[in-house]
């Protein structure tokens, strides 16, 4: 349903031009979860917003993104903010950010209610009180009068995630769910996107395993701008291929908490052959001069960009 | 044993908010513990349980409603900011965000070299050499120095503001979920050049975090807190 190929993504800076997605292919079925997951500033929102086309003015994109058939990178805009309101939702990153600190939430949530459909202002008040019970709250209609400041994090979450599903979307993108949220809250969060997302597909965004892991089939990793391993989630968790994807587990505090040395390089001055090669245990010289391809070894539904492993 | 480092007894704290001051909250309640020298307590909680009030109580950032606090003996509940101000330098505090600690218009250099400034007497040449092996202790390079902080990433900055605190040698230091809002990979980094101070040094640390894998991996002993109260104190090594 969503076939994105040779995705390219850069913006134009006075430092140089910032390549922050280069060359994505993903595919994704109907109902299927991925995960999407690589460190902060490795291009995980860029390639998603790339996905809707919500990018800034000194962007340069190319390649293809076809959704249902349609190409949209073509489409003409108003088209495409047709299926953002209706078909495709992005839930954007940081709550606090995102929603309107001058609105009520059930206002915010009403307005995405009404998007594409032709509902009464009674049917719309309704569907919002519904949509907050659905994403746990108690008491809808209180909730429905707060402003975004009086919500703690983990509301105004689920106000967020009550936004993204209120037009019954087919893909949902969720840019970093559970940022920040402690434990109870995260357990939440990811229980009810499993739950509202049940029906869509959906790509999480995160920089966390253990959520991916809970809510999605199949995992991608990113480092600087492109992915370098995709595969089921339970494989790549119990057996990750690329030397990114291993150091990457190591980091979480479940499994040692080990710093990767070094530093992401630059999205502007990309290191030659495999970007990770310069803090990278096992770089030989053909890692120093030559990049990789994503290519699938031994077993098909996986695939790996890295020479040596 | 030596006396504690930190001794905090049947701490309260009472918050009064909202229209003449009637929401009345009780955010920390009857909190007792201590903390001895060179040791990394861990706090953790779920958000609201009132930890970042207990770090702040025991740095007297803001005044408990009852209890006592006493800092190597010496009872610091009422003193005033002036007798805090020679204190100041000894007890640091990293919070969650490393923006806030860090003023966007100084460069990374006088960032660092600021503190030094404030507590010390050292010479121009003195501070340049600790500014400049402070900024490779935390796995950087000097190319940094002549940025500003929305050059770097989030990781980078937290490391920043942990090489302000750090290159004063502090005895103590409230952690206040530092890594929260960063990923894994660079929390590690943070994690990993703490562990190494403390090798080095004697720094006695309160970390305060929702993340029980990450106290584990960092902390002698750990403390719980639910709704102001704590629940149970159990060792790392019996757990
Ligand atoms: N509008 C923009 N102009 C220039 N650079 C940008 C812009 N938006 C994002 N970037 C850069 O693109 C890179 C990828 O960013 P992003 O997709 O937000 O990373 P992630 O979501 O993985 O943390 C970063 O280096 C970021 O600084
Ligand atoms: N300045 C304040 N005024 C009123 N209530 C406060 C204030 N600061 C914190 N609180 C309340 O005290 C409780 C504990 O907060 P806090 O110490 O920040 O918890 P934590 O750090 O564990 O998230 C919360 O219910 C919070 O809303
Ligand atoms: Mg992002
Ligand atoms: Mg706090």
């Amino acid at each position: 349903m969503l076939q994105v190929s040779n995705l390219k993504t850069s913006f134009r800076t006075p430092e140089g031009i910032v390549k922050a997605v280069d060359s994505i292919d993903i595919s994704l079925r109907k109902r299927e979860k991925v995960g999407l997951i690589g460190e902060t500033g490795c291009g995980k929102t860029v390639f998603g917003m790339s996905v809707v086309r919500l990018l800034p003015h000194n962007t340069s994109i190319s390649g293809k993104v076809s959704y249902k058939g349609k190409d949209l990178m073509t489409v003409p805009e108003s088209h495409m903010q047709n299926i953002r309101g209706s078909e495709i939702s992005f839930i954007l990153q940081n709550p606090s950010v995102s929603l309107n600190p001058l609105m009520r939430v059930g206002g915010q949530i009403e307005e995405a209610v009404r998007k594409g459909k032709n509902l009464s202002a009674q049917e719309s008040r309704k569907e919002t009180l519904r949509l907050l019970k659905e994403v746990n709250f108690q008491d809808p209609e209180y909730i429905m009068n707060r402003y975004p400041h009086e919500l703690s994090g983990g509301m105004k979450q689920r106000v967020m995630i009550a936004i993204g599903i209120a037009s019954e979307p087919d893909l949902i993108i969720a840019d970093e769910p559970t940022k920040a949220l402690d434990k109870g809250n995260k357990k939440e969060i990811l229980s009810l996107l499993s739950d509202t997302a049940e029906r869509s597909s959906m790509i999480m965004i995160t920089h966390d395993l253990a959520a991916a892991s809970e809510l999605c089939d199949r995992i991608l990793v990113m480092y600087d701008g492109e992915i370098v391993e995709d595969g089921p989630c339970d494989e790549i968790l119990s057996d990750p291929l690329h030397p990114y994807t291993i150091a990457f587990i190591k980091a979480h505090p479940k499994n040692g908490c080990k710093a990767i040395p070094g530093s992401s390089p630059s999205l502007i001055d990309l290191p030659s052959g495999c970007r990770f090669h310069p803090r990278c245990p096992d770089a030989c010289a053909k890692c120093r001069t030559n990049h990789p391809d994503l290519s699938s070894g031994h077993s098909h539904h996986r695939k790996n960009r890295c020479h040596c492993h | 044993m030596s006396l504690p480092l930190i001794e905090v007894k049947n701490l309260t704290k009472v918050y009064h908010s909202g229209l003449f001051k009637r929401e009345v909250k009780v955010a920390v309640h009857d909190v007792s513990f201590t903390l001895h020298t060179g040791e990394t307590l861990g706090l953790i909680g779920e958000s609201g349980s009132g930890k970042t009030t207990i770090g702040r109580l025991v740095l007297r950032l803001i005044d408990p409603t009852s209890g006592r606090i006493s800092y190597k003996g010496r009872d610091i509940t009422h003193v005033s900011r002036k007798e805090m101000r020679p204190l100041r330098r000894d007890m640091q505090i990293i919070f969650q965000d490393p923006e806030s600690s860090l003023n966007p218009k100084m460069r990374i250099y006088q960032i660092i070299e600021e503190p030094l400034l404030l507590y010390t007497e050292l010479s121009p040449k003195e501070r340049d050499e600790k500014i400049r092996s402070m900024v490779s202790y935390i796995g950087l390079t000097e190319e940094y120095l002549g940025r500003y902080p929305y050059q770097l990433s989030g990781g980078q900055n937290q490391r920043i503001v942990l090489a302000r605190i750090l290159i004063l040698e502090p005895e103590f230091l409230v952690a206040d979920e530092p890594t929260a809002s960063l990923d894994v990979s660079v929390q590690a980094q943070i994690i990993e050049i703490l562990k190494r101070w403390k090798q080095e040094h004697t720094l006695s640390i309160l970390f305060i975090s929702h993340d029980e894998d990450l106290v584990k991996t960092l902390c002698d002993r750990v403390i719980q807190i639910h709704d102001g109260r704590i629940q149970d104190l159990q060792d790392r090594n019996t757990s």
